[in-house]
Formats: structure tokens, C-alpha cells, sequence
């Protein structure tokens, strides 16, 4: 990694609107359309260091090769005192071949100047020890503080935001400890009835005290398992109850496959009936795409769907994933990303519920040598299409003893949304930070400096996060939401966004979960390109909508449930 | 001789008969349309076609994503493709359809019978022990956890459910082998010669049957009889490397050192890839001893000693070749080398002792 020194810009200026709030501004409204940008490369550059992040990830690695070693640890974004900046959560794991605890998880407070300041023990999250994996934000009480949900090897943990700096572990009241592991998980209300429901994502049924022997009988080859020596794991749906509970409602619910190896977990509303729908990506065994039927349960619509397989009918090793809009017809595609000598598939909605592989129809590979773990779709640069973004890094550690083409650290990967749903990659003109070889896992995106464009942290496995700050992105004009449920949950997670400019109309869901293991800010954010000015729609998750004409770009809006009809 | 560890897409065949039952069951399923695609699917199973019964079993699917029997079915269908690639998916779809009928009792042998071929022999046992009380004395159920209770340690066990199994149907050629298998636990081999001579003779004979009963002719310097057997079992699975290896030391104690490294060739061709594991690193190892046998008999004493050499960084543990590697030193005139290979031969042997 290399240090910078360049700090990030703090500007902050509340300014009150009709129906709205502003809440940051990086740039003085614009009236008029304004041309192209004359857009030089969007560069990202790393400065995990020089903004105080020194978190290390303990990823646990042993002789004994136990398979959550190769897992990593994700990432949350969190505003968790509510002052406009994102702060950042990492999950930690443990040296459990050894009997140690977990070192502990880490929160780290965006004191808004470029810097980060680790609150861990003031904020009382650093965890029971075990063997931290995800971290799932919401706001699950409606307090208007958001929440971490971690999940983790041997349990996990509900830390409820106090709004006083400080959280509660809440695990045992709310019933949400769960068993075995677990991996990606993700908020969502699926019942509609204004609280956020949770839906955890597991792997396999691993003992560590069974851990087979894998790879060769040498010194220096075991190496870790193919998870199809392990069975799966059910998922689990938690229904909020209201009242601090949750009641476990996975098989009522129909989400219950117990064959299912997740990796990553993916909301948003397929066939726009209202409803959020669930994709889930599998390690080795097709994916699952549930379908919400209104009414409590969900439909397994895999097979009919065509997303449980790669285009030769073959299970990937699916990791993380996305379902969002990627070629701008305003049905959320799905991509996910997998493992190495296989590729990162884009399934494209069709509607009616029905998907194709159109991976190579996007320009994307048909075959990565890398192994991508996180995935996150973002507009980088504001052109207003959006763009994806994968975190590499092998599972096996000594992977180069057994192929010497591979290695266990690699690159990251950047794909540009061309238009027209092609993609072209552009990493290696996107700044030194795509050179950089490390572990990756978790990814999220936020707006740490909020300066309108969105930048990127991503986990290493036993080893320190990037943090790439976007230079450039803001040249193209930007508009960014925060959502204040009122019937609907307090963010608004859930709630559909259209934007519309220059002629175009961008639908994206708040929803900062997908990836792996991570969560992303809840704010949306939308390029604009070149436009300056934009109509907003949102549904919300309750079913009353609003609009609003006229939207200014470069600002952070505040919407309010309470302005709809 | 190390018997070859069987794998998961080779032993299906072993439930060719049980296949039949479950395919006759899912013939019967209550539904009409996506009975009749079952029925469909069924059919191209058993006709070996498997690609067809997958495409089958998923429109079903498709229509009706909580079939239990499309998702056994088709469960059996990947596992018939007879690819390590496909057992994961096969596994899934079997416990799915588990999970939604658990009364489907050859999802569970199947299920069962992965689980013993990944080393899950616990949990193979409790599917079988599941089934076993669904439906007691069950033979197929029966002998297999037999087979389960021999790999965790206890061959006895394995005789007498096996003959248990035999004795409600005598025809059930799998269970002459597991029978043979924990005779040869037993050091009984004329006893396991003659169950696998039995299990040979019927029409459900395997590759692994044949090869298992070549393997122990060749010990007995059959060898044409060993030869037959071998051709057998690779008429039936070509892609199998158990029975050309065998091939090959029936030809190296031929001195047919060029057809020996030919069927060598042929059991792990050049670019085929293989699942990084131990099965994997003991057949490297034996084609590299038979390879530095072949070239022993052709006086390439330098290729030998590097193929030799290999099979030594393979397996460390094997006493044998550090004295045919001493013996080739002793021929090239390198008496200290000889005399390492000689010294950690010993060592080897006095620690088996």
C-alpha cells in the first residue's frame, strides 16, 4: 500500500428546500445544463493508512487449514452518530486453530476531515470473539439509529445503536444468534409492515474439530478443502416483531434449502410487483432466486428464472452479488462474481421473471483467471450508468505450489458501463490502486468525503483494507438521497428511486446490501452526467409515492415519507 | 498393492437395480404433466442418457420448484454424468428433495452413498440407519452401511450385513463386492478372490469389481487372467486410471516395458485435470513407479531414477523405491547414493515393522 497525504475535503452546508433537505453540497447549484464534462480517468487512490485506518484483519490462518480461514471478514458502512458522515465497521475473525478470540471488531468514526478515528471500545462492539464474517447495517427498531447485525463462525451478534456513541449487544432478547455459520445477510422488510426483517445467509456445516485433510500428503501442500466435501447450510429469515424480537420464520417462509453454500445475498423487487425478492449466491451449488408472494412466503423460481447456472448448465462458485439495473431498462439484473477459471456472470432481466446470461453479450469475460469475492455496482464516474467493481484474491494460500499461473494475491477489477449494456474494463488506467495485490473479500461503497462521488473500501484477508478515494468522479454532476421512512422503515431500505435527465431515467433501490459480507451506505447516489437538474420519483416501500420536480444536482437530499401520497 | 479408491460416479453403477426401483417410483408421481416429463426423464436415466434427464427434471422444476422426486431424480441424473464436477449439485438436489419428502428412501441411499464416497461415513451411516428404519432389512440399504461400518474400522460388521443382504437377494452383485472388500480387510483373499470372481460373473459388474479382483490376480501372477479383466473394466469406463495402471504392471512383469508406458499414457493423459487429493497424488505416484519400472527394463536408467525420483516426492513413505532407486545407483556406479537410498529404505522398513 502506498501512503498519501492528501487529505479529504470537508464541506457541509444544511440548507432547508421546499419538500426536502439539502444536506451537503459540494458544489454550487447549477442552473443550466452544462456540457459534457471533459472527463480525464477517474483515478482511486489508496489512503487506508493516512486516514487512520489501521485496522488488521486476523483471518486465523493455520497447518490445520480450516475452511473459514479462507473467508475473510466484510465491511459496513454506517453513519452511526448521524452526522452526515459514513463511519465504517469492519468484522474481525480469529485465530481458532489456536484458541485465541477474535482481536475484535472495529469501528471507526469519519471525523469529516480526511481521518478516522477508532471508537471500538467507546461503542462497545468489538465482540463476543468468535469468528466475525459480515456486517449487515439497518435500522431494525425505527429509532432512527442504525444497527449492525454481524455475522460469523459459531454465532452472531445484534449490536443495537444507543445514539449516544455507544451500542447494546441485543443478541440473546432479539433472538437472532443463530447457529453454525454464516456469511452474507441483509435487511429487508419483506412483510411490509414498516420494520425490517433479516435474512441471514449461511455456509456449510463445518466442524473444527472434523476438518479433513486436503491436497497433497507434503509438507507445505495441505491446502483447504473443496466445500463440496461439506454439506450445506439453511438460511435463515428473522421476522421483526416489533417489539425488540424475532421470530425465526425460515421454513414457513419457504427459504430454507438446505443445500445451500451463500456466499452472497441480494435484494431488490424482480418483477416490480412491490414486493423485495431475494437472490442468493451459492458456493458450488446453483443459486436460489426467491420470489416474495406477498404473503409471507417465497417461491424458489430458480429453474424457471434460469440463474442457478452458468451458461453450460454448470453451478458457479458463487460469491458476491448485485441485482441491480445494469443496462438501464429498469429491471434489476443480477451479477455476481466466482471463482478462478470461471467467469463473473451478468444475468440480464427479461422480465416476467424470467433472466439470461448475457455476460459475454456485455463485453465481460467469459473466463477471469482472478477470484472475485465482493461486487459492487456503482456509477463511479456520475455518467449516469452503472458501472462494477470486484475485489480478487484467491481462497488458497500456497494456491502457486499447485499452479504456478496463480497466485493467492491478485488485482482488482473496474468495468466501465460503455452504455448500451456493454462494459469495458478499465483498471489499469483507474490509478495505482489497481495494482495493488492483496486478499480481497468484503466491498462496500460510500461517499466518505461526500464530495458527490462514491469511493471504495475493500477487506483483505489477514491483512489491512484499501481505502480508494475517488478523484474525479464529481467532475460529472451527481445527486445523492437519504430516505426518512415514516409508515415505511426509516431509511427507506427498499424504496424505489427513479431519476430522470437529459431523457433518461435511472432506477436504482435503496438497498446497501449485496457484495459480500458488506453493507454500503444508504444513501443512493445517481450520476447525472451532464445534466444539472433532475425529477425524482420514489416509491416507497409502503406504497405511497412522491415526486419531485426540478431537483438541483451536487446535493445529498433528505427525503420524507411523511411528503408522500 | 494399494487397492484404488473408488469414486463417486463410478459406484452409481453399483445401484443400477435400485435406480430401476426409484425410477418406477417416480414414474408414479401424483401429478400428470410433470409426471409423464418425470416418467420422460426416468426413461433417459436409465437409458444413460443423462443430459436429457437433466433437461427433463429441470423444466419440471421450473413448473413445480417443490417436486421432491425431480429434485431426487435429478439428483441421480448429475450423478450419472460421472463428473467429481457434478456431486456438489447432485448432493444438493438430493437433500432438497429430503428435505421435502423425507420418505423418499433412494434420495437418502443415494445421499447416503455420496456421503461415504466423500469420507462422510457418519453421516452416511445415519442416512442408511434412517432409512434402514423407514423400511427394515432393506438390501441395498443394508449392504451399504456394511460397506460404511468396514471404512469406519469394522469389516466384521460389514460380513454380516452383507450376507444378510445376500440372503434376501441373492443377485445383488454390490454386495459380493463390499463382501470381498472386508474379506481383504480380513487378509482373507482367496475368500475376497471368490466373492469378487462371483460379483464378476454377474451382468451388474463394475469397472472397480473387475479391477479389484485384477489387482489380486496380478499379486497371484494371473496375469492373462489379470490382462482380461482390466480390458473389461476399461471397456465399461474408459476414464477410469485404475485399470490401465494395472494394465501397466501386468506389462511390466511382462517386460513389455513400451506397452506398459503406453497404458500409462492412456491412465493419466497429458492436460487432463484432475482434483487436487490424495486418491490423485497416490496415482501419480504409482504411474511414476511403473514409469520407472518401464524405463528400468529399457536400461534408461536417468529416465528411471527421475521418474523414481518423482514417485519418492509424491509419497516419501514408500520403502520399495528407495531400493529400486539404491539398485539403479548401484548399476550406474554411484555406490553413494546407493547407499543413501539403501539407508532410507531400511529406515522405512524397520518403521513399518
Amino acid at each position: 500500500m502506498e501512503p498519501r497525504t492528501v487529505p479529504l475535503p470537508r464541506k457541509a452546508f444544511p440548507i432547508f428546500a421546499a419538500n426536502f433537505l439539502l444536506l451537503f453540497s459540494a458544489a454550487p447549484p447549477l442552473n443550466s445544463q452544462a456540457g459534457p464534462a471533459p472527463l480525464s480517468r477517474v483515478q482511486f487512490t489508496e489512503i487506508a493508512a493516512e486516514s487512520g485506518l489501521n485496522f488488521h484483519h486476523e483471518n486465523g490462518a493455520s497447518d490445520d487449514k480450516h475452511m473459514f480461514e479462507t473467508f475473510g471478514s466484510g465491511v459496513g458502512v454506517i453513519d452511526f452518530d448521524n452526522d452526515g458522515y459514513p463511519d465504517l465497521f469492519f468484522a474481525n475473525g480469529a485465530d481458532l486453530a489456536h484458541g485465541k478470540p477474535s482481536p475484535g471488531n472495529a469501528l471507526y468514526r469519519n471525523l469529516g476531515n480526511g481521518k478516522f478515528e477508532d471508537v471500538t471500545v467507546k461503542a462497545g462492539v468489538s465482540g463476543n470473539g468468535m469468528f466475525a464474517t459480515g456486517v449487515t447495517v439497518g435500522d431494525y427498531d425505527n429509532d432512527g439509529n442504525l444497527d449492525i447485525y454481524v455475522t460469523g463462525f459459531g454465532g452472531n451478534q445484534l449490536f443495537r445503536n444507543n445514539g449516544d456513541g455507544t451500542f447494546s449487544d441485543v443478541t440473546g432478547k432479539a433472538g437472532v444468534g443463530a447457529s453454525g455459520w454464516s456469511s452474507s445477510a441483509a435487511w429487508l422488510d419483506y412483510d411490509h409492515d414498516g420494520y425490517l426483517d433479516l435474512f441471514v445467509g449461511r455456509y456449510l456445516d463445518y466442524d473444527i474439530r472434523k476438518g479433513p485433510y486436503c491436497g497433497y500428503r507434503k509438507p507445505g501442500y495441505r491446502m483447504y478443502c473443496d466445500p463440496q466435501s461439506f454439506d450445506g447450510t439453511p438460511a435463515l429469515l428473522f421476522h421483526n416483531n416489533r417489539d425488540g424480537t424475532f421470530t425465526d420464520v425460515s421454513r414457513k417462509a419457504g427459504i430454507a434449502n438446505p443445500a445451500g453454500k451463500t456466499l452472497g445475498v441480494a435484494i431488490a423487487d424482480i418483477d416490480g410487483d412491490g414486493w423485495p425478492d431475494i437472490f442468493v449466491a451459492n458456493d458450488g451449488v446453483r443459486n436460489f432466486l426467491y420470489h416474495n408472494k406477498a404473503n409471507g412466503t417465497f417461491d424458489d423460481i430458480t429453474y424457471s428464472a434460469g440463474v442457478g447456472f452458468d451458461m453450460n448448465g454448470k453451478a458457479l462458485a458463487g460469491m458476491g452479488t448485485e441485482l441491480v439495473d445494469l443496462d438501464g431498462d429498469g429491471l434489476p439484473d443480477i451479477f455476481f462474481t466466482a471463482f478462478s477459471g470461471q467467469y463473473n456472470p451478468l444475468f440480464r432481466n427479461l422480465g416476467k421473471l424470467l433472466f439470461e446470461d448475457g455476460t459475454v453479450k456485455a463485453g465481460l469475460p467469459a473466463s477471469v483467471k482472478t477470484l472475485g469475492f465482493g461486487a459492487k455496482v456503482f456509477d463511479f464516474d456520475n455518467d449516469g450508468l452503472a458501472d462494477i467493481y470486484v475485489p480478487n484474491g484467491h481462497v488458497t494460500d500456497n494456491v502457486a505450489l499447485y499452479d504456478q499461473r496463480l497466485s493467492y494475491r491478485q488485482t482488482d477489477l473496474l468495468y466501465r458501463n460503455l452504455g448500451g449494456g456493454r462494459f469495458r474494463e478499465v483498471s489499469g488506467e483507474s490509478g495505482p490502486a489497481f495494482r495493488l495485490q492483496h486478499v480481497g473479500r468484503g466491498l462496500a461503497v460510500a461517499d466518505f468525503d461526500n464530495d458527490g462521488d462514491l469511493d471504495v473500501v475493500v477487506t483483505d484477508s489477514g491483512g489491512k483494507p484499501l481505502l480508494l478515494r475517488n478523484d474525479g468522479g464529481n467532475r460529472n454532476h451527481w445527486l445523492a438521497l437519504r430516505a426518512r421512512g415514516r409508515e415505511s422503515n426509516r431509511f427507506g431500505i427498499g424504496a424505489k428511486v427513479r431519476v430522470t435527465s437529459g431523457g433518461r431515467t435511472q432506477l436504482r433501490e435503496i438497498n446497501p446490501y449485496g457484495s459480500y459480507l458488506s453493507t454500503s451506505d444508504v444513501r443512493l447516489y445517481f450520476g447525472l452526467g451532464s445534466a444539472t437538474a433532475t425529477r425524482i420519483e420514489i416509491e416507497w416501500p409502503s406504497g405511497k409515492k412522491q415526486a419531485i420536480e426540478n431537483v438541483h444536482a451536487n446535493q445529498i437530499l433528505l427525503v420524507d415519507e411523511a411528503d408522500a401520497r | 498393492m494399494r487397492l484404488m479408491r473408488a469414486d463417486i460416479f463410478l459406484l452409481l453403477r453399483l445401484g443400477v437395480a435400485l435406480l430401476a426401483s426409484a425410477i418406477t417410483w417416480a414414474q408414479t408421481p401424483p401429478s400428470n404433466v410433470q409426471g409423464a416429463q418425470l416418467g420422460i426423464a426416468a426413461q433417459h436415466l436409465q437409458q444413460g442418457k443423462a443430459d436429457q434427464a437433466i433437461r427433463e427434471c429441470k423444466a419440471v422444476l421450473a413448473a413445480d420448484p417443490r417436486s421432491a422426486p425431480a429434485h431426487m431424480l435429478l439428483g441421480m441424473a448429475y450423478l450419472a454424468q460421472q463428473s467429481n464436477a457434478m456431486i456438489g449439485e447432485a448432493k444438493a438436489e438430493l437433500q432438497q428433495s429430503l428435505d421435502l419428502d423425507p420418505e423418499l428412501l433412494w434420495a437418502r441411499f443415494y445421499l447416503a452413498r455420496l456421503y461415504l464416497d466423500q469420507g462422510l461415513t457418519e453421516k452416511a451411516q445415519e442416512q442408511l440407519e434412517r432409512g434402514l428404519k423407514q423400511s427394515p432389512g432393506l438390501p441395498p440399504l443394508l449392504s451399504l452401511l456394511g460397506e460404511v461400518r468396514r471404512k469406519l474400522g469394522d469389516p466384521a460388521a460389514s460380513l454380516e450385513l452383507n450376507r444378510r443382504a445376500l440372503q434376501a437377494e441373492a443377485t445383488m452383485t454390490p454386495a459380493r463386492y463390499f463382501l470381498a472388500l472386508a474379506y481383504l480387510d480380513l487378509k482373507q483373499d482367496q475368500a475376497a478372490m471368490s466373492e469378487l470372481e462371483k460379483a464378476v460373473h454377474s451382468p451388474d459388474a463394475t469397472p472397480e469389481m473387475y479391477n479389484a479382483l485384477a489387482s489380486l490376480y496380478i499379486t497371484k501372477q494371473r496375469l492373462t487372467e489379470a490382462e482380461d479383466l482390466c480390458r473389461k473394466a476399461i471397456a465399461l469406463d474408459r476414464s477410469r486410471p485404475d485399470a490401465f495402471l494395472n494394465l501397466a504392471r501386468i506389462y511390466n512383469a511382462r517386460h513389455e516395458s513400451d506397452r506398459a508406458l503406453e497404458a500409462l499414457i492412456a491412465a493419466l493423459p497429458d492436460g487432463k485435470s484432475f482434483s487436487v487429493s490424495e486418491y490423485y497424488q497416490g496415482l501419480q505416484s504409482d504411474i511414476a513407479v511403473e514409469r520407472g519400472a518401464a524405463y528400468t527394463d529399457k536400461k534408461m536408467f536417468a529416465r528411471a531414477i527421475e521418474e523414481y525420483a518423482k514417485a519418492l516426492d509424491l509419497d516419501p513413505s514408500r520403502a520399495v523405491i528407495h531400493r529400486r532407486l539404491a539398485e539403479l545407483y548401484r548399476q550406474k556406479g554411484d555406490p553413494a547414493n546407493a547407499a543413501l537410498h539403501t539407508k532410507e529404505a531400511e529406515k522405512l522398513e524397520t518403521g513399518l515393522r
